[in-house]
């Protein structure tokens, strides 16, 4: 029984010595001394020993700096030349693809040299050159043949949301020795966009409040409903019980009546950027996630013709109902960039009444400025996505009082103790699988309007 | 886990490192038996710890990191008894212990390398071992065993460090979906060609000319000197001013022009170079003749000599005083010359020799003088004819000029088988004379004019393989050298030993120029020792002389073999004398030379180089000669070593005989020593030897045929062996074309008898069986 033990304590000794060994000491140097990892720094240190030993030992020394070096320098004038032949241009068969979707990018590479290219490495976004999960590999190209042009095509599989490329993609190569790489930028036509991945939610939730915010108020727009704005000529379709009968006796031809039509019903949707530092670890996933769970939200809201007010930190993203407006809203999305993290970023715009927004929908003009804000007038539906430190920080402040709040967090005991909270719709737990969560928790919420109802009349917008 | 074969390639770069300090400490230590015996263990321990790793030893295992750590306490064992009792135990130097320890260390990282890192460090370790191993073994008897090993290992260095990258590379390989060859812009070639061929036109023929230039437009020169730049000089006069890149250009070359009482005769030359004929004081009966004869015969000696008609081969050392008086001047060249080299340019011959001196005085005119006669060419110049046409057109002409300098002569230096002269608007032909020793001169003439330009025109003989040459008639003495001494000297001794083996008299001609030219050493300044009486015996004694010391024994024995032969004196020019600033080359008193002639059956003379150090004379070789050439050397070959050729022929015979099974034998040696590589590649050259046996047996698979329904049919198999070779095929399929991950499945197995198979279809798929198969009339399916 001692014998293992003491295994056991040399085996302990021996890791706690490999730590100690592999402890970064000197951070800081490590920029200087990273070219001596590299394979052309320790060749360039034994060339430089053996022209040591050359000069103060014995000369045949110097035939070995020689050959050290040879071979260094053919290994960077090798590659350099290589990269030279060859000019190449990176694109996609489309625009836009969402997270973890397959994307099938191409590589279109020109060699006008008698010469054959070898060993070239394609070095990009990881999004862009890793084929997924399995693959964390860069994708490389064996050959590109002689006076040819030739195509390459690879499925890439985009992990996280943005605008890719992000950093210059480059045809790199080291061949034949690997001890230096030289690098060509890649010719990127047109950047592809990574949506944040969403899913269909399907019907929305039985809503509560005043009759306006659910069902939306009249406007003077020709429409169907409300009161009578004016007469016109009657058009094939029109409804018989809207032809002013009294007008068409006097001008001898059907008039119809042209009456008001409802306003778009509106939801203003706020994502909190999480300023919990113990999260600091997975802050970068936590937020990342309600970028998801907000755009499958604004998606759903917007396939049943809402107008979604999208807010996040400082900007906003308005999108109007329309054929392009998921488009637009995914977009922003896709585009967002955690900032800084203000300290009252709901308070601000309450203050001021003014949000600087980017507008999208029907006019279809991405106008980025200062917009005169409809969400403070109460007439609207307003959901707020955060985790559980923001939650507790607005849920209770004023200008948050008519939020209902989807929480996202990882779980903890503070988390647990809010499920009964009124404002409250549902949380998820980050260390379970989000997406059945996610779904399972708003059918809830279709399915049980009266769990949700406070105050006035439940009105039901679930899809017929 | 890493792959055998990645670890393999470490431990193999490691492995010559470890065995030059082995060998190494071998040679420096008390015993050998010491450093063997003391990395034995560490190589079996490494060896166990690389066996325990790939076995399935975890990564970064604690354990295999402390058994690599072992090795190196044998080190420190013997550091610290090195360093405590130094006298108790007889260990190694402390240098040679660190290099030990740079040994093991380099072996265990090679043995316990899991990541890239450790590899290259592992690499790293190997390569500094093996820079102080050449840096410690120079000077030892095993400084070459250990270069080898450094340079196979840096051959492995290199084979490591792209198998490294590549090993890189491999997992995420993306082949081109399609390539489509762009297509060539006629224009834009045809415009580089056009612009290459223009640049080479220039560079080859108009660039020796332009390049001289120096500007685009052409000048006189226009200074006080002569410019590089002028072409054919301006005036006359005073007025005159010179050109440099042309032989036709009359003017100065230089600003020191030569004093004419200064300018030296062949003569100087000849005493400036070999030093002044030494004087013999051997004392005769004799008595007093009338002064006036004595005045007479007197001066006809100097004369005689000084003109150049005699050469004593016993002289003096030079005398310094001689060679400054030619140096004095900015340039001492002589004469310049263009056209090519290396050539021979004789001013005079001899073929009377008395023991001690060289004569010309009775020579025979030779077959081919004739009386100069007066031609003009295409452009209407004046040429002075030499030789009867009919041996003109044996040759092919060259042309050649040159420009008279300093030399006072009016012998006009002649190249072999000169045919035509030309001046300048001089169209004279009784200008011009033979002399009675072979050289063209001008005659009733003090000197040749300086600054005179002489075009020549002469032949290059072409090299039959079977000369005929013209021999002797010991009977007649008709003014040719003559060997009238009876007694035997030691030169004739030694001609005899050399020629005794010698069949033809052609042979004998080769051996004595080919002896002189290797044993003997060429020594300008040699003279011949006080009391010495025969300067060709203390030649060949000593092995060593002047060249006209060479030329003499040369003729001498070509003459006692049975040849006609003299000698030729002249300016030997080469490549080395070429002046670029003037595009000539400077023939100096440093360029004479001497040279042995031998007369060939038509009456001319050929030139002959006996001395080491000088190009033999230039040869024009027709393609029928080389053919011919060829083919003497052929049935040299074959008549001089008969049974060697039998044995060849035989061979040959039998080689053709048995081509198909030494092919086979040699295809399947390559396939075995492929098959070791790996299982793909076993697939893939079994493949390709049935492919060869295939087309040895005449039944090669045509492009319209895929292996998979070409192959079986070549034999008559059973169902069996039909399956395996149909296996064989597929698994190459896979080899080919199946991803990556599915054939490191397929091939990995274990249990898929890939070499069985394999066997199987080799031994089957035989040349012979397909040649069964082939002539079995029921084989339709080829």
């Amino acid at each position: 029984m001692k014998i293992p033990l003491q295994l056991n304590r040399l085996r302990c000794g021996l890791q706690s010595a490999s730590r100690t060994g592999n402890h970064d000491f000197c951070p800081g140097l490590n920029q200087y001394v990273y070219w001596l990892k590299q394979p052309i720094g320790w060749f360039t240190s034994a060339g430089l020993v053996a022209l040591l030993l050359g000069l103060f030992g014995e000369s045949a020394a110097f035939g070995v700096a020689g050959a050290i070096f040879g071979l260094v320098l053919l290994g960077i004038a090798w590659p350099a030349w290589a990269v030279r032949c060859v000019s190449a241009k990176l694109h996609w068969r489309k625009s836009r693809c969402e997270e973890g979707e397959s994307l099938e990018t191409i590589l279109d590479v020109v060699n006008r040299y008698p010469w054959s290219v070898w060993g070239l490495i394609v070095e990009s976004d990881e999004a862009i050159v890793n084929g997924g999960a399995e693959q964390k590999e860069s994708v490389s190209l064996a050959s590109v043949p002689a006076i040819s042009k030739s195509r390459f095509v690879w499925q890439a599989t985009p992990q996280k949301r943005g605008e890719y490329p992000q950093r210059t993609a480059s045809l790199t190569s080291g061949f034949p020795f690997g001890l230096w790489m030289a690098r060509r930028p890649l010719l990127v036509e047109q950047s592809i966009l990574v949506w944040p991945k969403t899913v269909d939610l399907g019907d929305l939730p039985a809503l509560n409040g005043r009759e306006r915010s659910v069902v939306g108020a009249w406007i003077d727009r020709a429409g169907s409903e409300g009161d009578v704005i004016g007469v016109r000529p009657y058009r094939e379709g029109d409804s018989l019980r809207h032809v002013h009968w009294a007008q068409s006796a006097r001008h001898d031809s059907l008039v119809v009546c042209e009456r008001q039509s409802v306003a778009r019903r509106s939801l203003r949707l706020e994502l909190f950027p999480v300023v919990d530092e113990s999260l600091s670890t997975r802050k970068e996933e936590v937020q990342e996630w309600l970028v998801r769970v907000g755009g499958s939200v604004a998606r759903t809201f917007l396939s049943h013709h809402w107008s979604v007010q999208l807010k996040v930190e400082e900007a906003g993203i308005n999108a109007e109902p329309g054929p392009q407006a998921v488009n637009h809203m995914l977009d922003g999305l896709a585009r967002l960039q955690w900032s800084s993290v203000s300290n009252e970023p709901g308070a601000m715009a309450s203050q001021t009444g003014i949000l600087p927004s980017v507008s999208y929908g029907q006019s279809r003009s991405g106008r980025i400025g200062a917009t005169n804000d409809s969400l403070s007038k109460g007439d609207v539906f307003s959901l707020g996505i955060a985790d559980v430190a923001n939650y507790k920080r607005f849920s209770d402040s004023r200008e948050y009082k008519s939020f209902r709040w989807i929480i996202i967090d990882q779980p903890s005991e503070l988390m647990s103790s809010l499920s009964s909270a009124a404002n409250l719709w549902f949380s998820v737990n980050l260390e379970q699988s989000v997406w059945p969560q996610l779904l399972r928790h708003w059918s809830g919420v279709c399915r049980n309007a009266s769990t949700y109802s406070s105050k006035a009349s439940n009105v039901c917008v679930c899809d017929s | 886990m890493i792959s055998k074969q990645i670890s393999l390639g470490t431990l193999a770069v490691v492995i010559p490192a470890y065995l030059c300090a082995l060998f190494i400490r071998a040679e420096v230590t008390w015993h050998p038996a010491y450093a063997f015996g003391s990395c034995l263990p560490t190589i079996l321990l490494c060896f166990a710890i690389f066996y325990f790793k790939i076995g399935g030893g975890s990564k970064g295992s604690p354990y295999v990191l402390l058994l690599a750590c072992l090795p190196w306490g044998w080190d420190l064992i013997g550091m610290a008894s090195q360093t405590f009792f130094p006298n108790a135990i007889p260990t190694e130097p402390n240098e040679l212990l660190l290099l030990g320890s740079l040994q093991n260390i380099a072996l265990g990282l090679a043995c316990v390398a899991q990541s890239s890192q450790m590899r290259r460090l592992a690499m790293f370790a190997s390569m500094m071992l093996s820079i102080f191993c050449i840096v410690i073994v120079a000077g030892l008897q095993i400084a070459f065993v250990v270069y080898g090993i450094a340079f196979i290992q840096t051959i492995l260095i290199v084979w490591w460090l792209m198998g490294d990258y590549w090993e890189k590379l491999e997992p995420r390989f993306v082949g081109p979906a399609q390539s489509t060859r762009l297509t060539f812009r006629a224009g834009l070639i045809g415009l580089s060609v056009g612009v290459f061929c223009v640049t080479a036109a220039i560079g080859l023929y108009v660039a020796p000319r332009s390049s001289r230039l120096g500007g685009f437009l052409m000048t006189s020169g226009g200074s006080q000197w002569a410019d590089d730049r002028a072409v054919s000089g301006l005036g006359d006069g005073n007025k005159l001013v010179g050109a440099k890149n042309s032989a036709d250009s009359f003017g100065p070359v230089d600003t020191n022009l030569f004093i004419e009482d200064q300018q030296p005769s062949l003569y100087d030359v000849a005493s400036e170079v070999y030093g002044e004929a030494k004087i013999n004081n051997r004392f005769n009966h004799a008595f007093n003749l009338e002064g006036a004869e004595t005045r007479f015969n007197h001066s006809k000696l100097t004369e005689s000599e000084k003109l150049g008609r005699e050469f004593s081969v016993v002289r003096e050392r030079p005398q310094k005083k001689n060679a400054t008086r030619l140096e004095e001047f900015h340039s001492n060249a002589l004469i310049h010359y263009i056209g090519e080299v290396p050539q021979r340019l004789a001013t005079a011959t001899f073929s009377k020799f008395d023991g001690e001196r060289w004569s010309n005085e009775s020579q025979v005119p030779p077959y081919t003088k004739s009386v100069p006669s007066l031609n003009h060419d295409s452009q209407e110049k004046p040429w002075i004819g030499l030789v009867p046409r009919t041996l003109n057109d044996q040759v092919n002409n060259k042309q050649a000029a040159v420009r008279w300098l300093g030399l006072k002569s009016t012998r006009i230096t002649t190249p072999d088988l000169l045919s035509d002269v030309h001046i300048d608007r001089i169209d004279r032909a009784d200008f011009f004379a033979w002399t009675n020793d072979d050289v063209l001169e001008m005659v009733d003439r003090e000197r040749i004019p300086i600054f005179t330009t002489i075009k020549m025109k002469y032949g290059m003989r072409p090299n039959p393989i079977m000369r005929t040459y013209k021999r002797r008639d010991s009977q007649s003495d008709d003014g040719l050298l003559s060997l009238q001494n009876t007694t035997r000297t030691e030169w004739e001794a030694v001609l005899e030993s050399w020629v005794q083996e010698c069949a033809t008299n052609e042979k004998k001609i080769d051996v004595i120029l080919s002896k002189l030219r290797s044993e003997f050493t060429l020594d300008p300044a040699r003279t011949l020792d006080d009391g010495c009486s025969d300067a060709i015996d203390f030649f060949v004694e000593g092995k060593r002389g002047p060249a006209f010391l060479f030329a003499t024994t040369a003729a001498l024995m070509l003459a006692k073999v049975g040849f006609e032969s003299r000698v030729a004196n002249g300016f030997y020019i080469d490549s080395e004398d070429y002046d670029p600033n003037s595009s000539h080359y400077a023939a100096t008193s440093k360029n004479l030379h001497w040279w042995t002639q031998i007369r060939l059956a038509d009456g001319t003379w050929l030139s002959l180089e006996p001395s080491p150090g000088f190009d033999p004379p230039r040869e024009h070789f027709r393609w029928w000669d080389r053919i011919a050439q060829v083919g003497h050397a052929i049935a040299l070959g074959v008549t001089s070593h008969p049974f060697i050729s039998c044995l060849v022929i035989a061979t040959c015979g039998l080689v053709r005989l048995c081509r198909k099974s030494l092919a086979d034998t040699a295809f399947t040696l390559a396939y075995r020593l492929a098959s070791l590589v790996s299982d793909e590649c076993r697939f893939r050259w079994a493949i390709w030897l049935i492919e060869k046996r295939a087309s040895l047996a005449g039944v090669g698979r045509p492009s319209s045929q895929t292996p998979k329904r070409w192959f079986p049919k070549l034999v008559e198999t059973s169902e069996r062996e039909r399956s395996s070779i149909e296996q064989l095929i597929e698994r190459e399929y896979w080899n080919l074309y199946a991803p990556s991950q599915a054939m490191k499945k397929y091939v990995g197995d274990p249990n898929n008898n890939s070499s069985q198979v394999t066997k199987t279809v080799l031994e089957r798929w035989t040349i012979r069986n397909m040649q069964r198969a082939k002539r079995c009339p029921i084989h339709s399916g080829i």
